[in-house]
């Protein structure tokens, strides 16, 4: 008894915690593959996330390795060059990934159109291009947050609906068994 | 690679919430049972947090992350979802615990309904029926792992947790059959459930083929990631079929043995699938009591800790007062400018959101009118023809109005006046009138926060009415004599007074007009008052008589003052917002004048005076028509309604400050610390790092606006919920008739609020960059 009382205090405590801590950040899981190859002694794989990229914060992924042992320790840059001329660039860590066998960076967008990608890993680097969608409404971005009041309605519609007809039921019934 | 390998946990904060809110639920609700009830036998917990620990290894550890890049990982991640993990929740028998463990008001009120309808059992009763089990078991596994889909999954991280949900559901549907947890009674005799077992350990068995014996690589994505760890794709695919095909058997063919030997031994199982009645009754909990809680209970009954609180922030009063006066003018760099703006107001809607009205409990004014009260005795009663809320209702539109136009918050100075004039306007008001006048009719502060807290989970209300029925004493409200003497003076009794804002417990009704000043439980001998759980909506709603507001639907001046601050809410947020601030500066270019103050001043009026007077007044009238009754009682019965949607704005508003600007506490602290010759607390560093002592606000982070448009949507949902319980009298379809003027006005607000925390929002008088 004592122990599902301490667990489930623990458990609050955590829930608090999380509550609390939990904030948004790039997982860099993966996403979609947008490039593959060997470049010199390396085989390079590049994700992207989302899928399909929209202008902002675009998530990019690199799983490098030589021999199939990934390098984790190879330094990675990412630069991305818009159609407008913008350009936007980082540095690829694997720290900053969900999956540390993956180097990821973010990589801010700011047009739509095709954009060249260069990955760079030692003296090798990976081109290649991809289209970017138009960057979504801030309502759009959020619609999952604004529509959950309408399941909730409706759950709450077919409670008071089950409720009522509860309660016609049992005015029947206690009125049969008065009569 | 080994530590990158281990490093790689996957901590999703929703993921860990729902299991820790599931686990919490579970150990809650088991409490009663555990070792209580015949069927719920002490391993049960165990096997529950067996299998949530499971399932977190399987979703968070880096099996998740390696399954993206193997497919042999992500079959053994599949087969400790549905092989291990479903069933040993299952073996928790998790049903009657977590509807135990969830609070009383939802498992009655929101769940009650649907477990008592027969439509649902009848769905219940069809979804756990062994055919279902048996499909959804096979059609997932298929369906999952088609190599279409399974890409999708594996690219959207969105799709991949729906996979693994329907995994977990879909397996947990299957082992039901089999395990058939308390209290449910398996429907097949163990001779059908071998048959049962056996089929479907033929499907995977003919899968798990179909995936070794493959010529080409079924799963395209693994082509580019497999090879990177040293796999050959087509090698990985091989080992994984065979990874299934055998785990899966090792887990099936003994449980098959298991049935086959039961059912040798002749043990025949009812096919009934009604709950079995436990032995015994289970352990009934009492209704939550925050005094009684260890620690926090015994300091809120304490007098003299009460006191001490309030005194300390008197002490914080006091400097902020002369921080105002004679610290910076620049408010963002001034104690004056930051505390109560932004600390003070974003604590006082997380406080009265999760829990009551602990800010008027702890209202420095209370210290120097206590004192005051020792040596002053008022002689008049509060006037007659001011004994309603219609003075607090001037002096809040005026409070509002002055906030706006004269920018308050950016001046130090002002807030600091405003600070003294609050302690004289007490100690004159309460050393002339008897009772708690300034408290009940006049504190602007004072009605917003017992407004607001109607829809605060917590009420000072009676334990048991039976106790209240037979006393004679009335102490609550009268007042008693306590026995306990005074330290440092003779020992004679003292008086412990009634409530003075003349609410009677046993008929009191919500958190209106209560301050929280816990007189009523030092007062009553049978201690018999506590802080507990209480429905503010139920109270709300009923047309009974309350304690000192009598009834809800015949006081039009708390109609007006809850109308005011649900309105007023929206006009304080939309304040800040950029597109108001432009039009606010085009309109005063256009009609040539020299300032802004005007139109901020005829804007206020319009929105919260004219505008809620014509927009709840016609909806009252529409309303009125179609429900036949008095136009006056909708209208005061719906601005309570309104109440919620007007709460949620205020808090999303003051949170965004709050989230935004909280660590500016720390720098300007600092600032006022070395103002007075010491430096224990650091030196304040105003330019450049740390980047938030350079104005009032942080970036804003990623997660607040969603959690303003939860908050905007749960305000939404109990104001259409208080409109069907209050004005529509649940009436059936006339009912709904009444309510939808109310429904709409609720949603207009609603809208309203999306609309504001969408728009840029611009920190006036905050933002000054620092020298």
């Amino acid at each position: 008894m004592a122990l599902t009382r301490g667990l489930a205090s623990a458990s609050r405590a955590i829930l608090v915690a999380i509550t609390i801590g939990c904030g948004s950040s790039s997982q860099a899981d993966g996403g979609a593959v947008v490039d593959r190859g060997r470049y010199g002694p390396y085989d390079a794989t590049v994700f992207i996330s989302p899928v399909p990229p929209r202008v902002g914060v675009v998530d990019f992924s690199v799983l490098l390795s030589k021999g199939g042992e990934p390098q984790l320790t190879v330094p990675i840059r990412v630069r991305a060059d818009g159609p407008d001329g913008a350009s936007s660039e980082c540095e690829m860590h694997g720290a900053d990934s969900g999956n540390r066998l993956l180097r990821a960076g973010d990589l801010k967008i700011n047009s739509p159109g095709i954009w060249r990608i260069a990955v760079a890993f030692g003296a090798e680097s990976a081109t290649f291009e991809i289209t970017v969608g138009a960057a979504p409404q801030r309502w759009e971005s959020l619609l999952p947050w604004l529509g959950l009041w309408i399941p909730a309605a409706l759950l709450m519609i077919a409670r008071e609906v089950l409720a009522n007809h509860q309660r016609q039921r049992r005015s029947a019934w206690i009125r049969r068994s008065d009569s | 690679m080994a530590a990158a390998i281990f490093s790689s946990w996957n901590l999703d904060p929703w993921l860990i919430a729902g299991i820790t809110i599931a686990t919490t639920l579970y150990l809650r609700g088991a409490r009663g049972l555990t070792g209580r009830v015949r069927g719920f036998p002490r391993w049960r917990p165990k096997c529950f947090l067996a299998g949530v620990g499971i399932l977190f290894l399987a979703l968070a550890s880096p099996i998740d992350s390696l399954g993206h890049l193997l497919l042999w990982i992500h079959m053994a991640q599949h087969w400790l979802l549905i092989m291990v993990a479903a069933p040993l929740i299952l073996l928790g028998s998790p049903g009657i615990p977590l509807l135990r463990g969830l609070p009383r008001i939802v498992r009655k009120q929101a769940l009650g309904p649907f477990i008592a309808s027969p439509f649902v059992r009848g769905c219940l009763n069809a979804l756990l029926h062994p055919a279902t089990g048996w499909l959804a078991f096979a059609i997932v596994n298929w369906i999952w792992h088609y190599p279409r889909f399974y890409g999708t999954a594996l690219e959207s991280p969105l799709v991949h947790r729906f996979e693994h949900a329907s995994f977990l559901i879909g397996a947990m549907l299957f082992w039901w059959q089999i395990i058939a947890p308390w209290p449910w009674r398996a429907r097949l005799p163990d001779a059908a459930l071998v048959v049962y077992l056996l089929a479907a350990d033929v499907q995977n068995t003919i899968f798990s083929a179909i995936v070794t014996f493959s010529d080409t690589v079924l799963y395209p994505n693994y082509l580019a990631t497999a090879p990177a760890l040293g796999w050959d794709a087509l090698r990985d695919q091989r080992v994984a079929g065979a990874f299934m095909w055998t785990a899966g058997q090792f887990v099936m063919l003994p449980v098959a043995i298991f049935l086959v030997l039961r059912a040798l031994r002749g043990v025949r199982r009812s096919s009934i699938v009604a709950p079995a009645r436990p032995a015994t009754s289970p352990r009934t909990r009492e209704r939550f009591d925050l005094l009684k809680v260890a620690g926090i209970g015994t300091f809120l009954r304490n007098r003299q800790m009460r006191m001490l609180v309030r005194w300390s922030l008197v002490l914080v009063a006091v400097v902020i007062v002369i921080d105002g006066f004679w610290g910076p003018s620049d408010a963002p760099s001034n104690l004056a400018g930051t505390l109560p703006w932004t600390h003070w107001r974003g604590l006082i809607v997380i406080a009265l959101l999760f829990g009551g009205n602990f800010l008027c409990m702890t209202c420095p004014l209370m210290a120097p009118r206590h004192q005051m009260r020792r040596w002053i005795r008022p002689r008049f009663r509060w006037p007659t023809a001011l004994r309603s809320k219609w003075f607090s209702v001037v002096l809040i539109v005026l409070w509002l109005v002055s906030y706006e136009a004269f920018d308050l918050w950016s001046s130090p100075f002002a807030t600091a006046m405003l600070v003294v004039g609050y302690f004289v306007a007490i100690l004159v008001v309460d050393g002339l009138f008897r009772g708690a006048s300034f408290c009940k009719w006049v504190c602007p502060i004072g009605q917003f926060h017992m407004t607001q807290s109607l829809v605060s989970p917590l009420s000072v209300s009676i334990r048991d009415p039976t106790v209240c029925a037979t006393c004679i004493g009335h102490e609550c409200i009268r007042g008693s004599r306590s026995i306990e003497p005074v330290a440092g003076t003779i020992s004679l009794p003292q008086l412990v007074p009634g409530c003075e804002l003349e609410l009677f417990q046993p008929v009191k009704r919500g958190n209106l007009d209560c301050t929280f000043c816990l007189d009523c439980v030092d007062a009553c001998p049978h201690g018999n008052v506590g802080i507990l759980v209480a429905p503010q909506s139920k109270s709300l709603a009923d047309r009974q008589w309350g304690s000192s507001i009598a009834r809800i639907g015949s006081r039009a001046d708390i109609a007006a003052l809850l109308t005011l601050l649900t309105f007023g809410a929206f006009a304080n947020a939309v304040g800040m917002t950029s597109p108001w601030l432009d039009f606010v500066d085009q309109t005063t270019l256009q009609f040539g004048l020299r300032s802004t103050t005007i139109v901020e001043i005829l804007f206020l009026l319009v929105a919260i005076v004219v505008l809620p007077s014509f927009v709840v007044g016609a909806t009252a009238w529409l309303s009125a028509r179609y429900a036949k009754s008095n136009w006056r009682e909708s209208l005061c019965r719906g601005a309570h309604a309104l109440v919620p949607i007007g709460a949620a704005m205020w808090c999303v508003h003051w949170f965004y400050h709050l989230a935004t600007g909280a660590a500016t506490g720390i720098p300007v602290v600092q600032r006022a610390i070395n103002d007075a010759g010491e430096s224990w607390f650091g030196i304040a560093n105003w330019v450049g790092i740390p980047q938030w002592s350079d104005s009032c606000c942080g970036p804003t982070p990623t997660w607040l606006i969603p959690l303003e448009l939860v908050i905007l949507q749960l305000g939404l949902l109990v104001s259409g919920w208080m409109v069907w319980r209050g004005p529509s009298d649940r009436a059936g379809m006339r009912g709904v008739l009444v309510a939808i003027p109310w429904w709409a006005l609720a949603l207009g607000l609603w809208i309203a609020g999306v609309w504001i925390v969408l728009q840029p929002m611009q920190m006036r008088g905050s933002a000054t960059p620092w020298p």
